[in-house]
């Protein structure tokens, strides 16, 4: 086994006892870098030298005997919308090509903080508006199992580079399943915390209700250890919480957890293997005695019209800062608001851009209330709906996604038919809940992936489900073959 | 159409005549999709903007000064920039 192949915590154990050295494990990445790069396009930038530096720093702590990080040494990346200052930050997009972080996100200063080594910045889908990470404006990711299909997105970079061994552990932005579909189509682990675990300071924002940071790793264990790495309240973005930490040991088997199955979840457009798959893991959980109740979420049919309305509106307004004035691309024109004009149809990308326009019309005077406002009613439906459920249930189950990957290309001319890749993530996002994506086996040979949700800030109970499932089954142990 | 560019102003994005086209029909589909909302009983019941109870968070209107490197940087990132000041086209017409 190739040191690169191991898991957060076996990496941490080696180096402690001193077995290899973190700048070994960093040349371990490089090496998988340059055998499978060309082929999977995860990342966008490396920084390789800068690795091996801070490599040799932690090498000197590990042998001076100082008190280690909880990531001391070990080889991660960034997905491309988190500031890493003095390194580029594109989002994905033209209009931020050039653009430089001035200082570090805060999961960036915490992940330093915690002895990590950033080796790379990921690829993804522009402004993480996407599910294939096709809407990159630099070039597609392809998917570890099979190139010729999609990682999923928006964290597609992020997904495709710890599916194929190329680092640790890796952060995502969820704000419609973008961490947690690219963890199912990708076979990794992909959390999305509760609204406000993770400070969103220093990501750039694309709806910022919504939006929320998270790690991809290997297994569930690795999954809590950067959770406690990068969570905490921050002054710095008011909509931070002071939570219970995550725990980073659990107590191995469910018994006695009531785990509620939707049952609007197995009706709309599901392949009907993955399907199969996902009722297999949840017999798996009901043999390692959880106890297995159906429950309604109502308004489940709505969830996605909802978000296809909250999301455009806040991303037309976030967008709006992209005016070519204080940073990223400028075009010239006769007066100012030609510049506007120019610059946004030259920097921006054909999906940003739909999304602008649809939140402008959705925002704007006329269509407001029979848009926007009835949206976020119905909002209040859906945060309703799994109150209720999670009155009588520890938490539910489900598929992360309703297809395994698809075709590079099959879904991009179509936007419906993309947005409905994220059927069973959105209304996770809508209501603010956690939830985790974990590897549930295989459906044509392509991963697919058994979603855990929780009531808010209850990272805690669905980290104790995945791993016992993770624990019983040995789906996440199987590698792509690139 | 007449739709779309107004929306086009609105958004300060500038189309050409095919994405107008394009965008047209596209965003006519998505919002038949988004229309099923109608269908739902909303009466009495109240908006959410966040998910989680925010809170007003308070502190000190204090400036925090930020380093010469951040501010260097900031600055490098302009597209034109006239001594430390962003160079932009005039806001009124003279």
């Amino acid at each position: 086994m190739e040191l690169n192949e191991l898991n957060i915590q076996k990496a941490h154990q080696g180096l402690r006892e001193k077995k290899f050295s973190s700048r070994e494990l960093v040349d371990a990445c490089f090496r998988a870098i340059k055998k499978k790069e060309k082929k999977v396009n995860a990342f966008l930038s490396l920084f390789q030298k800068e690795a091996n530096d801070i490599a040799k720093e932690a090498d000197k702590r590990i042998a001076n005997g100082d008190e280690l990080g909880l990531l001391e040494g070990i080889p991660v990346a960034v997905k491309d919308n988190m500031l890493y200052a003095g390194h580029a930050c594109t989002a994905g997009s033209k209009i931020l090509e050039k653009y430089i972080a001035a200082y570090d996100a805060t999961v960036v200063e915490k992940l330093k903080e915690s002895g990590a080594v950033i080796i790379g910045k990921t690829n993804m889908d522009e402004f993480a508006m996407g599910s294939s990470t096709e809407n990159s404006a630099f070039k597609p990711t392809k998917n570890p199992w099979n190139v010729k299909k999609v990682p999923g997105g928006s964290s597609g970079g992020s997904a495709a580079a710890v599916s194929a061994d190329m680092c640790f552990a890796a952060l995502g932005s969820d704000t419609g399943g973008s961490i947690r579909q690219p963890a199912a189509l990708c076979g990794t682990v992909g959390l999305k915390p509760t609204y406000g675990r993770v400070s969103r300071y220093g990501l750039i924002a694309m709806a910022s209700s919504l939006d929320q940071i998270g790690p991809l790793t290997k297994n569930v264990q690795d999954a809590a250890w950067v959770m406690r790495a990068i969570e905490g309240v921050d002054r710095r973005d008011s909509t931070s919480v002071d939570a219970e930490p995550c725990p980073i040991e659990f107590p191995e088997d469910v018994k006695g957890i009531k785990i509620g199955v939707p049952k609007e979840y197995f009706t709309q457009g599901i392949d009907p293997e993955v399907s199969e798959a996902t009722r297999s893991a949840i017999g798996q959980l009901e043999k390692l005695g959880a106890k297995i109740v159906e429950v309604e979420l109502p308004h489940t049919d709505y969830g996605l019209a909802v978000y296809y309305i909250l999301m455009p509106s806040e991303v037309s307004s976030n967008m709006a800062r992209y005016d070519g004035v204080r940073y990223g691309l400028r075009e010239k024109g006769k007066d100012l608001l030609e510049v506007y004009m120019n610059t946004r149809a030259k920097g921006l990308g054909l999906e940003v851009r739909r999304r602008i326009m649809l939140g402008t019309f959705a925002l704007s005077s006329g269509y407001y209330e029979a848009y926007y406002a009835r949206a976020q009613k119905v909002r209040t439906l859906i945060c309703r709906d799994f109150n209720e459920a999670f009155k009588k249930v520890d938490c539910l189950v489900g598929p992360t996604t309703p297809t395994p990957a698809f075709d590079l290309g099959e879904k991009y001319e179509d936007p419906l038919t993309m947005y409905l890749s994220d059927i069973y993530t959105v209304s996770i996002n809508v209501a603010g809940v956690p939830a985790i994506s974990v590897p549930a086996g295989f459906v044509r040979d392509l991963p697919v992936g058994l979603q855990i949700i929780g009531s808010y800030f209850s990272e805690k109970k669905i980290l104790r489900v995945a791993n016992a499932f993770e624990q019983a089954t040995d789906h996440h142990k199987k590698k792509p073959e690139i | 159409m007449e739709e779309i560019k107004h929306l086009e102003e609105l958004a300060r994005i500038k189309l050409t005549a095919k994405e107008r086209e394009l965008y047209g029909e596209q965003l006519s589909s998505i919002l038949e999709y988004v229309n099923k909302l109608q269908q739902v009983d909303v009466e009495g019941v109240e908006p959410t903007g966040h998910a989680t109870e925010a809170e007003n968070v308070w502190r000190e209107d204090a400036v925090i000064e930020s380093s010469d490197e951040v501010k260097k940087r900031i600055t490098e990132n302009a597209p034109e920039l006239v001594k430390k000041l962003f160079k932009v086209k005039s806001v009124f017409e003279k």
